[in-house]
Parts: C-alpha cells; sequence; structure tokens
C-alpha cells in the first residue's frame, strides 16, 4: 500500500513556507518520517534555508527536488510558490541518487546517478522507474537520458525536467537531501510491484512549409533555407496575421515552436527563447545543422487534448491498479503561452485522475523515456506519471 | 572573357579551397563586386546557399522574394540587401533547370551565357559536394546512432544476462515447487487413503460393537420379560448404559456413512412441527433426567420442508440433547421454529454454560469438544452428524454464544419446501401383505453364527410363544427348513460358509415353502444393504440390536419399520 500527501505554501519567506509545509504534511501524512519527500520551489526562495528545514524536521529517507518555473497541485496553481509529496509505502521502495560534473561528462554523471539506485542487483520489485531533475543550463539532456538508459540497460521509465527559472535561463538548481546543486542531474528511484504509468502527448502541429537549418552553432539558429532566423519567424508572423515585435517578440515565441522533423515521423520540439542583435534566435535546446523543420502551432484545445491524452495513457499504463498521486510537468512556455488557460490543462488532469491527487511544475523542459517514447527530453510537452495505490 | 578564362575559373568554383578565391575573380572579370551560388534543396523545395559560400544572407524580405521568384529557371533582377543588411545592391541572377542559381551582385555585370561558364556543370559538381554534405552529416549522426546502438546493445545483453540468471533461478525455484507439490500430493493421497482406512475402520468398529451388543439387549429383554414388572436396581442401570452404548455406536456408524458420502436422504414434504415433537420424543428422557424447563414453540402448520423426516428428527434430537448435556440442572431449554422468507429457522437455547469464541466456528468438526466436554464424555460426533446432515438437507447450522457461562444458541437455517411441489403421498409402512401371524402355532427359525444371539432370541420367542428352531449356518438352516417347516425365518446375513443373501435365495426357490416369511437381521442399514435384502426376498430388514417387541409386533402384523 502507498500512501500520499501533497501539500504547498505561498508563504514568501523560505523558513516559513518549510514550516507550513512541515505542518500540512504532518497533517495529511502523520505517523512518522515519509520515505521520500518531492519538493519544487520557485528561484524567489532560499533554497538551501528551505531544505534544510524540511530535511530538519521531517527527515525523509529519501528528499530530491528542482528549482521551477511555475508550481502547481491539486487545488492550486500559481507561481513563486513552492509544494510537495511526501510518499509513505509498503509496496514500493524509493533511492536518490545524484550524479554530478554534468556539462563535462555526462556518462560519468549518469553512471554516478544510477550507482544509488538497488533496482538493478536482483530484487523482488518487478517494475523500475526514476523521477529525474537536471540543471536546464547543462544541455544536452537528450545525451544524458541516452547515457541513463545505457547505464542502466533499458530496465528503467525515466520522467521528469529540467530545472527552472521562471524563464530567465540564468541559473537552474536540483535538489538532494538539504544540498542545492548546479550542473547535476538527481534521481529519486521508485521500484515497485505494481506498474508505474508514464504518459505524454503534445498539440503541436506543423505551421510552415519544410526548411533546412542552415547555419546553427548549438542552442542558436542562424538561418534557415539561408535565410536569417529571425527573418523567417517575422516572414512567418506575416504569412498567418499574428503580430511580431522584433524588440520583444517573447510572445511570438511562446506561440511558434520550431519541430524537428525525426526519422520516426514525430517532432522534436524546440522552443525559441530570446532574439539576438545578428538576426538568430537562442533556443532552450540544441539545433542541429542540417536538420530539417518547422514551424509549429498550437491551441488551447490541443494542449488540453495532449493532457488529457498523457493522462489516459499513464493510467492504461497501470493496468488495473488503483491510482494513488500523479506528478505532472509541462513547460514554463505552455503556462506563459496559455495564461489562465493553463488551469484547463490541469483540470484535465484532475478529471482523468479521479480522486488522486497530483503535484507538478513547469519545467524548462521535460524528461521522458518510457515504452513507445524513445526521445528522452522534450519542450512544451506534458509528461504525467501515476504512481499505484 | 575568354573561354579559357571561363573554363578554368568554373573549375576553381567547383573547387572547395578555390572557390571563394574563384568567385570573387569571377564576380570582377564579369563586372560585378560579388558573386553568389545557390542549389536547389529538393527536400525542402528552396534555393538555399551553395556549399562554401556565405550560409546566412543579410537578410531583409527581398532575398526571399528574389529566391522564390528564382525558381523559375532563366534571368532574374532584384535589389537586395548585401553585403551588409544596410547596403541595398542589384542582384542579377541566372537559374538553370540544372537546379542552380548563379547570381552576381553591384556592378555593372556584362551579359551572361550560362553555357560558357560551364554552369550546367558546377551545378553538377556543387550539388554532388552538397548531397556530399550532407551525406557526411548524416554519416556523422549514424555513426553516433551506430555508437549509441552498439552501446545499447551491450547494455540489452547485460540486460540479457541479469535476466537469464533471473529465469535460471526461476526454473530451478519453479522445479522445486512442482517437487514439493508432488510431495503434498503424495502426502494428501496418504492422508487421504489413512483417512479413508479410518473411514472404514470406524464403519468396521460400529458393525463390530453391535454384534455384541444384539445377545446383550435380547438378554435384557428376555432378562425383562422372565423378570415382571420389577427389575433389580443393577439391571436398570445396565439397561440405560447399553441403550446410552447404542447410541454411541449408531452415532460413530453416522459419521462414518456422513464422511465416506453413503448416506441416502430419503426426503418427503413433512411440516417441522411433526420433526420437532419426534426430537423431543427423543431428546425427553435426558432433558427430564436434568431436570430441564423445555420452551417449545413451534407452530403446528405452515413451516413445510422436504426432508428426510428420521434425519432432520435426528438433527433436532443431537441440538436438544447437546443443550441438556451442558446446561447445568434445572436449566432452561427453549425449541422455536419461524419462517424467514424462503428459509426455515429454527433455533435451540439453553442457558448452560455456552461457547468459547475461539470454540464457535470449530465446534461442528468432527471429534472436537471444547473444555466444556472434558467431565462430560461422548465422542464429539452429535454436532457434526447435525451439521452434515443439515448441509445434506440444502441448510446451514451456526452456534452463537456471548462465552463461557452465557448459555449457547444453535440456529438451524433450512430451505423452506417449495410450494407448487406436489406433495407426495406419505408412504405406507412396510407390511408382510399377508394375513397377520399370531404366536401360538407359529414356527419361527432363528439362524445367527454367533450363538450367544441366537440362543437368546431363540428363547425371547419361545417365551412369547412362539415354536422356535435355532442352527447357526446356512447349510443348517436349510436342512432344519425341511424338517421344521417354519413360518418365518429370521436370517442373519453375516454367515460364514453361505452368507444370509444366498440363503434366503435357496429358500426362496423351495417349492414347499411358499409361505415362508423371511427377516434379515444384520448391522448393515443403509439403503444399498436395504435394497440387497429385498432383492434376495427378504420382506423386512431389521438392524441390530434387535428389540424383540418390535420383531413380535413384526411377526403378528403390525410391523415397526426398521
Amino acid at each position: 500500500m502507498t500512501e500520499s500527501a501533497v501539500v504547498h505554501s505561498n508563504a514568501l519567506g523560505s523558513a516559513e513556507a518549510a514550516r507550513e509545509l512541515c505542518e500540512r504534511l504532518e497533517d495529511a501524512l502523520p505517523g512518522g518520517a515519509p520515505d521520500a519527500l518531492v519538493v519544487f520551489a520557485s528561484p524567489s526562495y532560499e533554497h538551501p534555508v528551505l531544505l534544510r528545514a524540511l530535511q530538519d524536521a521531517l527527515s525523509p529517507r529519501a528528499l530530491i527536488g528542482a528549482s521551477s518555473a511555475g508550481e502547481f497541485a491539486s487545488g492550486m496553481r500559481g507561481s513563486g510558490r513552492v509544494c510537495a509529496l511526501a510518499l509513505r509505502s509498503s509496496a514500493m521502495a524509493f533511492h536518490a541518487g545524484l550524479g554530478r560534473g554534468l556539462a563535462a561528462n555526462r556518462a560519468g554523471a549518469a553512471r554516478e546517478l544510477v550507482s544509488s539506485f538497488r533496482g538493478l542487483s536482483q530484487g523482488p520489485y518487478a517494475h523500475r522507474t526514476a523521477l529525474l531533475f537536471t540543471d536546464a543550463l547543462s544541455g544536452e539532456t537528450d545525451d544524458l537520458v541516452s547515457q541513463l538508459t545505457l547505464a542502466t540497460s533499458g530496465g528503467y521509465q525515466f520522467f521528469g525536467g529540467a530545472a527552472g527559472d521562471d524563464a530567465r535561463f540564468q541559473k537552474t538548481s536540483v535538489f538532494f537531501g538539504s544540498e542545492v546543486l548546479t550542473d547535476a542531474v538527481v534521481g529519486l528511484e521508485m521500484l515497485s510491484h505494481a506498474p508505474v504509468g508514464v504518459g505524454v502527448g503534445h498539440g503541436w502541429g506543423v505551421a510552415s512549409r519544410l526548411m533546412r537549418v542552415t547555419a546553427a552553432e548549438g542552442r542558436r539558429l542562424i538561418s534557415l533555407n539561408g535565410l536569417p532566423a529571425l527573418q523567417v519567424f517575422e516572414q512567418h508572423a506575416d504569412e498567418t496575421g499574428q503580430r511580431f515585435v522584433l524588440t520583444g517578440p517573447d510572445r511570438f515565441f511562446l506561440h511558434n515552436l520550431l519541430g524537428i522533423e525525426t526519422a520516426t515521423g514525430h517532432y522534436l520540439l524546440r522552443v525559441p527563447l530570446a532574439a539576438k542583435p545578428d538576426g538568430s534566435i537562442l533556443f532552450a535546446s540544441e539545433v542541429p545543422v542540417g536538420s530539417k523543420v518547422h514551424l509549429m502551432r498550437t491551441t488551447v484545445d490541443a494542449a488540453v487534448e495532449a493532457t488529457t491524452w498523457a493522462t489516459r495513457q499513464a493510467l492504461e499504463a497501470l493496468r488495473g491498479h488503483p491510482a494513488q498521486v500523479a506528478l505532472f510537468f509541462d513547460c514554463v512556455a505552455s503556462r506563459l503561452r496559455m495564461g489562465e488557460a493553463f488551469g484547463q490543462e490541469l483540470g484535465a488532469l484532475a478529471a482523468q485522475l479521479g480522486t488522486a491527487e497530483y503535484v507538478g511544475c513547469n519545467t524548462h523542459g521535460q524528461i521522458v523515456r518510457a515504452p513507445g517514447q524513445f526521445n528522452g527530453f522534450h519542450n512544451c510537452t506534458a509528461v504525467v506519471c501515476v504512481l499505484p495505490g | 572573357m575568354p573561354a579559357s578564362l571561363a573554363l578554368r575559373l568554373c573549375c576553381q568554383l567547383a573547387v572547395p579551397q578555390t572557390r571563394a578565391e574563384a568567385a570573387a575573380e569571377l564576380a570582377r572579370e564579369l563586372g560585378a563586386e560579388h558573386c553568389l551560388v545557390f542549389i536547389l534543396d529538393e527536400e525542402v523545395e528552396a534555393f538555399v546557399p551553395a556549399p562554401g559560400f556565405p550560409q546566412t544572407l543579410p537578410g531583409g524580405p527581398a532575398w526571399s522574394c528574389l529566391l522564390e521568384r528564382c525558381r523559375a529557371s532563366g534571368a532574374h533582377v532584384g535589389d537586395v540587401a548585401y553585403p551588409t543588411p544596410d547596403r541595398l545592391t542589384r542582384a542579377h541572377a541566372w537559374s538553370l533547370p540544372e537546379g542552380l542559381l548563379f547570381m552576381l551582385l553591384g556592378g555593372e555585370p556584362r551579359p551572361l551565357e550560362p553555357d560558357a561558364l560551364a554552369l550546367p556543370l558546377l551545378a553538377t559538381a556543387l550539388r554532388a559536394e552538397s548531397a556530399n554534405a550532407l551525406t557526411q552529416r548524416q554519416l556523422t549522426a549514424e555513426r553516433e546512432v551506430a555508437r549509441h546502438a552498439t552501446a545499447l546493445a551491450s547494455a540489452l545483453d547485460k540486460a540479457r544476462w541479469e535476466l537469464e540468471a533471473v529465469l535460471s533461478e526461476s526454473d530451478r525455484l519453479n522445479r522445486e515447487l512442482a517437487a514439493a507439490a508432488k510431495e503434498r500430493a503424495a502426502l494428501l493421497a496418504s492422508e487421504q487413503s489413512a483417512s479413508r482406512a479410518k473411514d472404514e475402520f470406524l464403519a468396521m468398529l460400529g458393525h463390530e460393537l453391535r454384534n455384541p451388543l444384539a445377545p446383550i439387549v435380547t438378554a435384557l429383554q428376555l432378562l425383562k420379560l422372565r423378570g415382571g414388572p420389577t427389575l433389580p436396581r443393577e439391571l436398570s442401570v445396565i439397561e440405560r448404559q447399553v441403550a446410552h452404548l447404542g447410541q454411541l455406536v449408531d452415532d460413530l456408524l453416522d459419521v462414518s456413512r456422513i464422511t465416506r458420502g453413503v448416506v441416502v436422504l430419503k426426503r418427503a414434504r413433512v411440516e417441522l412441527s411433526v420433526v420437532a415433537h419426534k426430537a423431543v420424543e427423543m431428546a425427553g428422557p435426558l432433558l427430564e433426567q436434568h431436570h430441564h424447563r423445555l420452551t417449545l414453540e413451534v407452530p403446528e402448520r405452515g413451516l413445510l420442508l422436504d426432508a428426510d423426516e428420521r434425519r432432520m428428527a435426528q438433527v433436532i434430537s443431537n441440538l436438544l440433547t447437546n443443550a441438556a448435556r451442558y446446561t447445568p440442572p434445572g436449566g432452561e431449554v427453549s425449541l422455536t421454529a419461524a419462517r424467514e422468507g424462503a428459509r426455515i429457522v429454527v433455533r435451540v437455547r439453553d442457558n448452560g454454560m455456552g461457547i468459547e469464541p475461539s470454540m464457535l466456528r470449530r465446534i461442528f468438526d468432527l471429534f472436537v469438544q471444547g473444555e466444556r466436554s472434558k467431565d462430560r464424555g461422548g465422542l464429539g460426533l452429535g454436532l457434526c452428524i447435525v451439521s452434515n446432515l443439515v448441509t445434506l438437507h440444502g441448510g446451514f447450522v451456526e452456534a452463537r454464544s456471548a462465552g463461557l457461562g452465557m448459555g449457547s444458541e444453535f440456529v438451524v437455517d433450512l430451505p423452506a419446501a417449495q410450494l407448487h411441489v406436489v406433495e407426495e403421498p406419505a408412504q405406507a409402512s412396510p407390511g408382510w401383505g399377508r394375513p397377520p401371524l399370531r404366536a401360538k402355532g407359529t414356527r419361527v427359525l432363528v439362524v445367527d453364527d454367533n450363538e450367544d444371539a441366537a440362543e437368546l432370541l431363540t428363547e425371547a420367542l419361545r417365551l412369547h410363544g412362539y415354536e422356535v428352531a435355532c442352527c447357526n449356518d446356512g447349510p443348517g438352516a436349510l436342512e432344519a427348513v425341511g424338517r421344521f417347516a417354519p413360518d418365518v425365518a429370521i436370517l442373519d446375513i453375516g454367515l460364514p460358509v453361505m452368507d444370509g443373501v444366498e440363503l434366503a435365495r435357496r429358500l426362496r426357490g423351495r417349492e414347499d415353502l411358499p409361505r415362508l416369511r423371511l427377516i434379515a437381521a444384520t448391522g448393515y442399514g443403509q439403503e444399498a444393504d436395504r435394497a440387497l435384502t429385498r432383492d434376495a426376498g427378504f420382506e423386512h430388514h431389521l438392524v441390530k440390536p434387535i428389540r424383540v417387541a418390535s420383531l413380535v409386533e413384526l411377526i403378528e402384523g403390525a410391523p415397526e419399520a426398521a
């Protein structure tokens, strides 16, 4: 049997927020220390103060988390807040792991993280899942997920996200116990007798002709078909009747992503973050030279439908076991783009879950490596994980 | 421009290392400031800068328009930003069907003959180079994919080895489980065999106890006949204890039959009140002996059962006996019955010593007795018989008690008779179908290999006025009938040499004995045993020990059912 509690705090001070979280957790999940605690905290908090207080008061056997770019839980959504999920289970086992030096050696970081996992040795649990948070600014999260897949011999499904900082892209942190780390990945290993359901969906569709990336450097897209990237976006705005402000294209960027064509016919979504004076555009993730891309668009209805679809996938993956609690991650861009309508996505999630609670945050990229999901890292994608009761 | 120079520059344009220099020289030779070359990317259906030329143009909408117009073959002119976004420059472009766009920017370019510059050839070279570059990128990506695939394959190998280890272990455990299951099955078979042997032993024990009981009972009856109305106290004790012993033997045989599944119910439509009165009659002596007060609340009519009357009476009698035994003298015992929907619920309550909670579920198990039974004797058979008989009737029985000293309640829940079932006429008691015999002058042959039993029965019948002959085996009986010509023959079934069934068949085969009446006297009382004696020609089947009074009533035409 797995018990869970989802709590949040709107308190501005870190110590006060920690105290509020502890009180609510002790009420909602009495009976001693939780087996695992997952924390999502806005960058506005002093994370070391917050984590130390939680660690001291609750003594969870495993604590991980990340800075976030919007926080939500059953009955609550917003930004500048902190929320937490506490778990206690006789049917699941939880272990926290940490991998450092992500930018320099992803394979090494993956091996270090996995060294804390217990499910790799012969154990009584049939299902192995890991919740991951990475420093979004360390880059190459796709490769990190590949390395983790290799390090675990494909034996785990992964889900989670890249830590956020309210879309400022200046400093994103992950939490391990009371430690606050950058350039690192943290993971919560979840071993279970019943399956853990993971679902993924995005509501984005093709909105432009196919184009070739003729020049790019890492996350900076320089030109498409030889024309400056910014000009291509501006021209697309003209052609589709959208407003494009050269000095502040953020709003346009939220509604117009780049979709990289893959061999499987799916599109890897890349979020444009900032326009550069030289006409290039900075993206949240790498855009390779020579790749073929479309500009993509979505609607509120499509995003809501995608979340519904992702949640259904996750629930079906439970194979008849009851849902206890869900973790939900979506892009900060989704929240900013949809505004109030982001609540409709959360409403769709809650409607599918029924009585089960949910908790999650907006991230700077979403991680999912589950059955049928072979690309490890996404943008503007809804990722749902449902734990069995 | 001389043809040789054009050809040389074109060749240099085709080579990446000399391309930039050749493009600048070509522009100068043709009167322009800059020279750009684009190739058609068929996958995205657009002109993109050829390899070695700037991959990002200065921008501006004019570039898009010009490049779009150039999708049509031929010469095109337009003003675009070049080489910087803020400088507008005239562009002269030649679009070739071979998928190459040659562009001169600035200056005053001279008219151009694409063939003279071998541009079709250049198109082929540059497109090949572009394709090669794409292929190289794809190759690099493929190599990366292959590296990942190899690493993943290695990881999968590792996973497979782990899986193999798990499967091997699982296989070993399965084999152990199979062996354990086989062992368990053997143990179960052995237990079942032992249980069967126990059941058979109980059955045999019952019969073997009955045989010596029969002459004892007969002897007692004989003593009573001889002794007149007053009997010595010791004789009463013997009579009571023999009756008790007989009841124990009957219970033992009942349990044996039930556990072997050989009990066949003789169901008929019966009012519960009839059953209840019979049960009270059976348990009455014990209730009276303990000075209990019995309250009976059973409606005379309206509680119809499809039941074996005798067996159901045994159920209620056992419960009343139980209540009598476990209630201190002068206690309260009640028997109530009522219809509850489609069920008839019978309750036997007492204010006796009660039942421990831990015993409530086990109390109906065979040979189980609670602490309370230690000083009450018995074999722990009665409630087991009750439970089994009630189950055979499609009902269930449950024991309730608030604990030791708090009294007990036994609830029997039975299906009420279906109202649409036509009530079968009650079967007439079996009789001779012939005129009754009177003692005087009636000749009775007693055949039993138990000499004591045979002699005592003979004497008892003689005291009733019959003319009796006795013998101890079949051949002796066949010989005796010739000279004795009996009216009635009482045959034991378990005779040596020739059993009672065979003896009866032979007697029935004799033409000189048309009026001979046959009574089987045996320890076996099942329906199959009765069918066997019926088929052999017996008119009656009595189960030992035999009450002489019953036997006399039977001979004289008022037969009592066996």
